[in-house]
Formats: structure tokens, sequence, C-alpha cells
């Protein structure tokens, strides 16, 4: 028993003496291995390059070499540790033309960046935590979820934190930003920060009334048959279906009727139109082959679209035929109507399309559904209202984490031999969706490669959200400005707010915003530039309408605007508490500080800033000592240069302004 | 006992082929930074497009600054006839022969302090307060993008100190 129980233990031993044995070498190995593989890993050959680069360095005073070892970032808010600084020594410190890895880091971004804070990879990508070229993920690797962005493709990152249209140092990230914005994208998808706005293209109602039936198929058949840059794209309809969607359309021609009565062309006079259309500053808004506003439509080929009786009704009245048009009301006589509809027709045509309007077929109530299908199917209703089709969501994918997309899922075009990778992926399919997947909905935008590639920055920037919510950095948004009662009907009629703004909310097309005007320019002059108005800067060209408006609407406005959008940061100063001793200081320092060299004063000066010969009568002159002192305060992207006045300096001045009047 | 030493074996035998799979990777990557591009149709297109300005980073912030300040003067290429150089006396330097022979410093101050810091007319106002100075200095290497200095420049320059 007892011999057993040895024999046992003995056979037990000799296993155990193998065992260990194996044990024992694998760990003498492995040690040795890791110790090889420390003492040659590639970041130490990377730090003895560099020490050799700045070695020039280290022989003056205060330089030093790299000391050996991994540089580390810890992030623990953005989950990240980031060991790129161990390569990458000299981002924040480069020795002159230094090559890569050292070379400094381009621009300032690190000001507002620093890399204690930021790490790298939360604007770069690729895995921090790497120590070598390829775990980093440099370059992509198939399903690395993260890999780094190319330099051309980087602003991507930075739409992570920083949300808003424009941001300053990433172009391309503003540029696919703004493109999603202006081309209705969010009509169709669902896309953060984009708002699908309801007013992006015309109510379909009455259309019948509007269009001409040629013009209607050409242009659902292909946009650019009309307009060189076309707003809506072209949805490559087939005859068949272009049939079927005018026949849906041309069953809502009932609402609202043209006010055709007593319409006759003949009328009309094409020379007084044209003084009309001149000195309503049309083109402030319409563009005529290409040159104008980009506000409202192209007019060069207007009158092969658009029925003279619907055009006649329509400058009449425009809020009765769009309420929320961008378009405002004229006080236009019917006389006057008819010649500019009379100048537009003739002006404005190419006879490229008979002008006749077709009488409607016999209604096909089976071809109106199938129309009607159609409209549905391909999105439509998401910019177009029409009858009471209502709007039943958006039909095109969300886009909210598009960029977190999974590549082996995503339809990528068999034919391209490009990398199959999201970028590459929406880059073709937003250059041309109808070559990317089976029977593609999305319609084509012709968009050249640039702002393919913008966009595709722009949507590279949508993924599921890494980044904790403080560091989230969001543009406030903008109040409505939505005046009431009597300055509120006049002010909407006029639709100031399609060039001006009011608090950042409105139009971009004028150099004045409204919200401190009452605090700058006197109510008189006011008055009297509402009722003529005139071109103040001498570069812009007058693009201010002559509204033709009434004593008492001027009078309205200027009362409002002078009590109630004024900002109390700019100080009250009456004229009288400036003396002609003031006045003629003011008069050496705008000779001294060179003021004519963009201000025209009497008949010389230069074309830069308005010309100052009404001063006196147009501005506030606590208005004038505000702005000298801080203009970049009150305008941020001014040109008028901070000279630093003291505030008697600024009183000076305002003094000598106040003295220039015409009358 | 004998399981869990076999359990060790393992997972010390794994870690050891991870280790040299790794340094393997590690060893055989190419570093070619432009190859990444080919992987993204978009980023190329974009390095494209930026390649043609033949400019830097900074010296497009510059260009664009120039553009918004400067070239109503001075011109789109610097020559002095810009759109109001016709209205103004003196007229404004033509850059691309007076700006070589000046030194950076020189010309940041003109930029900065306007031309009455170096002793000419006032016409020329200071930009210091709204571009700021590494704006100023972006100028100033679109300047010498547009017509390289050709003298030593920077401290040594022949109108540095000059300033009044």
């Amino acid at each position: 028993m007892v011999n057993e129980i040895h024999k046992l233990a003995s056979v037990k031993n000799s296993h155990l003496h193998v065992v260990f044995s194996i044990v024992a070498t694998a760990s003498l190995f492995l040690v040795v291995f890791v110790l090889w593989k420390e003492a040659t890993a590639d970041w130490r050959a990377v730090q003895e390059e560099y020490t050799r680069w700045t070695s020039l360095r280290t022989q003056l005073p205060g330089g030093e070499p790299v000391k050996p070892g991994i540089r580390q970032v810890y992030l623990p808010k953005l989950d990240r540790t980031d060991r790129c600084q161990s390569c990458h020594l000299g981002v924040e410190d480069a020795a002159k033309a230094a090559p890569e890895p050292f070379s400094l880091h381009p621009g300032d971004f690190l000001e507002n960046h620093p890399p204690e804070r930021f790490g790298c990879t939360v604007c770069h990508g690729g895995q921090g935590i790497a120590t070598t070229y390829r775990a980093a993920a440099h370059t992509p690797i198939a399903h690395w979820e993260e890999p780094m962005l190319p330099r051309g493709l980087i602003e991507a990152n930075c739409g992570q934190c920083h949300l808003g249209v424009q941001l300053n140092g990433a172009p391309w990230l503003s540029e696919g930003r703004g493109l999603l914005e202006s081309e209705g994208c969010a009509a169709c998808h669902e896309i953060p920060g984009v708002i699908r706005n309801q007013d992006f293209a015309p109510s379909l109602d009455g259309i019948g009334t509007k269009v001409n039936l040629p013009w209607l198929k050409s242009w659902l058949a292909d946009p650019e048959s009309y307009l060189d840059y076309p707003r809506m794209p072209k949805f490559r309809l087939n005859e068949e279906q272009i049939e079927a969607l005018v026949a849906f359309l041309w069953k809502h021609t009932s609402s609202p009727a043209p006010s055709a009565e007593a319409f006759t062309l003949e009328n009309g006079d094409y020379d007084r139109g044209l003084a009309r259309f001149r000195e309503s500053r049309c083109v402030s808004c319409h563009s005529v082959e290409g040159r104008g506003g980009r506000t409202a439509p192209e007019l060069s080929r207007v009158a092969d679209k658009i029925r003279p009786d619907w055009l006649y009704g329509f400058i009449r009245n425009p809020h009765s035929y769009y309420p929320h048009t961008q378009m405002l009301q004229y006080n236009f006589s019917d006389q006057d109507v008819l010649d500019i509809v009379a100048y537009l027709t003739e002006e404005f045509t190419e006879n490229g399309l008979e002008n006749e309007p077709e009488p409607p077929t016999a209604p096909d109530p089976s071809l109106e559904e199938q129309g009607e299908a159609l409209y549905a199917k391909m999105g439509c209703r998401g910019c177009h209202e029409i009858g009471d089709v209502p709007f039943e969501g958006k039909i095109g994918p969300d886009l909210s984490h598009v960029s977190s997309a999974d590549i082996e899922t995503v339809d990528f075009p068999d034919t391209s031999d490009a990398s199959r990778t999201v970028p590459n992926w929406l880059f073709l399919k937003v250059r041309a969706p109808g070559a990317v997947g089976q029977d593609p909905k999305m319609p084509s935008f012709g968009f050249p490669d640039r702002k393919a590639a913008a966009l595709t920055v722009a949507l590279m920037s949508l993924r599921e959200k890494t980044v904790p919510h403080e560091m989230v950095i969001q543009e406030p948004p903008t109040r409505v400005f939505n005046p009431q009662g009597e300055f509120g009907r006049i002010f909407k009629k006029y639709r100031c707010l399609t060039c001006h703004q009011v608090f950042g909310y409105g139009g971009t097309l004028s150099t004045a915003p409204l919200e401190a005007e009452g605090s700058k320019v006197n109510r008189n002059w006011l008055f009297e530039y509402l009722r003529v108005p005139y071109a103040i800067r001498p570069t812009v060209e007058e693009r201010m309408p002559r509204f033709r408006m009434s004593e008492s609407e001027a009078r309205v406005l200027a009362q409002y605007i002078s009590s109630v959008l004024v900002d109390d940061s700019i100080i009250e100063l009456g004229s009288e508490e400036l003396s002609d001793e003031q006045a003629s200081r003011g008069k050496e320092l705008f000779q001294e500080k060179g003021c004519r060299g963009c201000h025209i004063v009497g008949n010389t000066g230069g074309y830069v800033g308005p010309q100052l010969n009404n001063t006196g009568e147009r501005l506030k002159p606590g208005w004038i000592v505000s702005w000298l002192m801080a203009p970049l305060y009150y305008k941020p992207n001014t040109v008028h240069p901070d000279y630093g006045f003291s505030f008697e300096e600024a009183k000076t001045l305002a003094a000598y302004l106040g003295t220039m009047k015409e009358q | 006992m004998r399981q869990r030493l076999i359990l060790i074996c393992t997972i010390l035998a794994l870690g050891a082929v991870h280790s040299f799979a790794g340094a393997g990777c590690g060893r055989d990557s190419a570093r070619d930074h432009d190859s990444s591009t080919d992987y993204y149709l978009a980023g190329r297109t974009i390095m494209t497009v930026e390649a043609q300005s033949g400019l830097t980073a900074a010296e497009r912030d510059g260009r664009d600054a120039y553009q918004t300040y400067c070239m109503i003067c001075h011109g789109s290429e610097g020559k002095g006839d810009g759109f109001n150089s016709y209205n103004i006396d003196p007229k404004p330097a033509d850059l691309m022969t007076l700006t070589p022979g000046l030194s950076d410093d020189h010309i940041a101050s003109v930029i900065r302090s306007g031309s009455s810091a170096v002793g000419q007319s006032p016409i020329c106002p200071p930009t210091g307060p709204a571009l700021g100075e590494r704006r100023v200095q972006n100028i100033v290497a679109y300047l010498r993008k547009l017509s390289p200095a050709t003298q030593a420049t920077s401290e040594t320059g022949p109108s540095a100190g000059q300033a009044p």
C-alpha cells in the first residue's frame, strides 16, 4: 500500500518535471523575446532619429536630448489613450524643417486644442494606444472601425464636436454642410442639424394655371434643359412616368384661380415695364443669365415657363398665391404690372418651347392614380406641397450615423475599382446616385467632384457620438423675429427679412442688420430713405427697391425702428453736446488717419466705405462714437480699421462728421 | 493543478505567437502617406483642389485675408492696381516690386499698424486688431509666395528698425 503511494508520487513527480521544464523554457524564451522587442521597438528607432535631427539644438543652451520612453496622454472623459507623440515628437515644438513624423502641427489648431486635453485621435482617428505604424491604423485596414482620416477628409472629425454650418479652419466641412442645407437634402433624409424647410420649393397647387405644359414636361425630364443650375435634381423619369405625373399635377389646377379679369397683354408697354423692372431692383433677388441675386428664381427664360396671366396676378398680389414667399408686395398700379409682364414676356424667352398652353386632355383617372403613386414614391412631397396630400415622412435613409455604416452591407458599385470604404461609397453615391444600388430612388444632382467631396466630408462627420456632451459646441439658435401689429404688417408686406437680418435672423443680402438701426440713424433720415432709397456705399449696387411706400407706412416703420430696434451699448449723444472746436480737431484727425482713403467726402475719396457727405443727417453722433471706438465689437467681420480711438478722439470725429450735411 | 499549469502554458504560448505576429505587422508596413488617399476618392479630390492653388494652408489663409483687407487697393496680384487705387493719393504701393527688398518684420508692421508705422502716408490702415498676429504673418507668407524675397530677411532686413 505504501509502495503504491510512493510509486504514484514518483510518476506524478516525473510528469511535473516535464511540465515545469517546458514552462521554464517558455517563460525564459518569452522574457528574452519581450526584452528584445522592447529594445528594438519601432518608436525607439524613431526617437533616436529625432535626437539626431535635433542634435544641433542640444548643443545650444536649453536644448536636451529626447528621453527614451512612451509618451502617453490619458483622457478618461474621451475614453482615449493616445501614444502618438511617442513618434510624433515635434508636433508642438519641431526642429526647423523636420520631416515626418516630426514636423510641426500645421495651422493654429493646437492653440485651441492642446494635445494634453484633446489627444490626437479624437481629431485624426486611428488607434491611439498602438505603438507601431500599422497598428495605429495610419492607413485603412479592413474591418477597422476608426482608421485615421487622410488629410483631405480630416475636417469630418471637426464636425463631431463643432455643430452648426460655418466653421473657420474647416472650409470643406463648411461647404459640405452648406450644401446639405442648400440642396434640400433634409427633404428626404434625417440629418442632425439640418431641418426640412417647408418652403424650400413652391406649392404645386394650381400649377396648371401657372406653367406651360411643354415646359413642365421638359423640366420633369431634365431640369437642366431649362436652367444651367436648377435647384430641382433630375429624377431620371421615362415618358410614361412624366405623363402620369403631369396628369396628377393637372388635377390640382383649380386653386388659386388666376386673376385674369380684363387682362390683355397688348395693353402693356415694354419700355415702361423695363423702367419699373429696374426701379424695383428685381435683380437684387432674381438673376438674369446668372447675374443678380440668388434668393429668387432665374428669369432669363421665365416667359417660356410661366403663363403671362399668372405672372400678372402674382406680381399684383404675390402673398395670396404663396403666403410664405420671399417676394415683397409692391405698390404697383394695374398698368404698372401689365407693363412689367409685357417686358418679361418679350425679353425673357428663347422660344425653344411652344408657349401656347395646351388644353388638358380628358382626365384619365388611372393615369392620375399612377401619377399620385409616383409622386409619393419619388418623395416629391418632401419639397412640394400639393392639394391635401399629407407629408408622410422622409423617404430616404436616416443619415444621423451614416459614417458608421457597415461597408459590407451597403450597395457599393461593383463597377468601381475604388477601394470599398465608407467615404468612397458616399462619394460615389453623391456624385452619381443612379449608378449605385438597384433602381435607386435618389435623384441626380449633377455635383462636380469638388462638391461631392465636400459633401462626403460633411457626411463623414455624422456618426454615433463618442465625444462627451459638454465638449459639443453648438451655435445658439437664432431668434425668430416676428413683429406684430401695424409695424409687423408693413414689415412683412415689404418682406424686409428677405434681405435684412435682425439678431441673425433673415437674409444676408443687405449689409445693414436692423437690430440696432434705431440707435444708428436719425429718424427723419430713415423716413426719407424709406420713401426714396439710394446707395450709401459707392461700390455696392443699389439694391434696396423703391417701394412707393405711403407716407404713413414709412412713418410707422421709422418710428418703430427708432424706438424699438435699439442697442443700449451705443451711447446717446446729442449733437448740441459737441462743439465747433471739437469739430475742427476732428477734421484734423480725419486727415491724419487717412480716412479719405476709403470714404468719399466732397467729390474725392475712396470707394471702400460709405460716402460721408450727409453723415450729419444720416447718423446719430452717439453711434459714430461707439462704432469708432469698437468697430470689431459691432461688426466682427468689418474691414473698418480699429484705430483704438479714445472717447475724446471719437467725439471729435463725431463732431466733424456731424457738420457734414447736404442741405 | 495539472490543468491549471496547462492553461498557463497555453496562455503564454499564445501570447508569444501574438507578439511575433504583431512584430511582423509592424515591420512590413508601408510608410507611404500618399497611398492612403487612394482609399479615399473624396480625400484625393480635395487634395488635388488644394494643390492646384500651389499654396500651403497658411498661405491660403493669408490669401483670403489679403483678398478681404488689401486687394481693394493693392490689386488681386499685388501690383497696386486695385479698384480703389484710382481714388487715392498717394497711390498704393506695387507690392510685387517693393516687398522683395523688405524684411518680413517690416511688411508685418505695415499690415499690423498701418503705413504710418513705417513713416509713410496714413492711408493704408492698421489691420492688426482685426487679423491677429498669426494672420498678419500668413499675409506676409502669401506675399512672399507671390514675389519671393531677394535678400536675407527677418531680423537683419534692410528696413527693420527704421520704423518710427
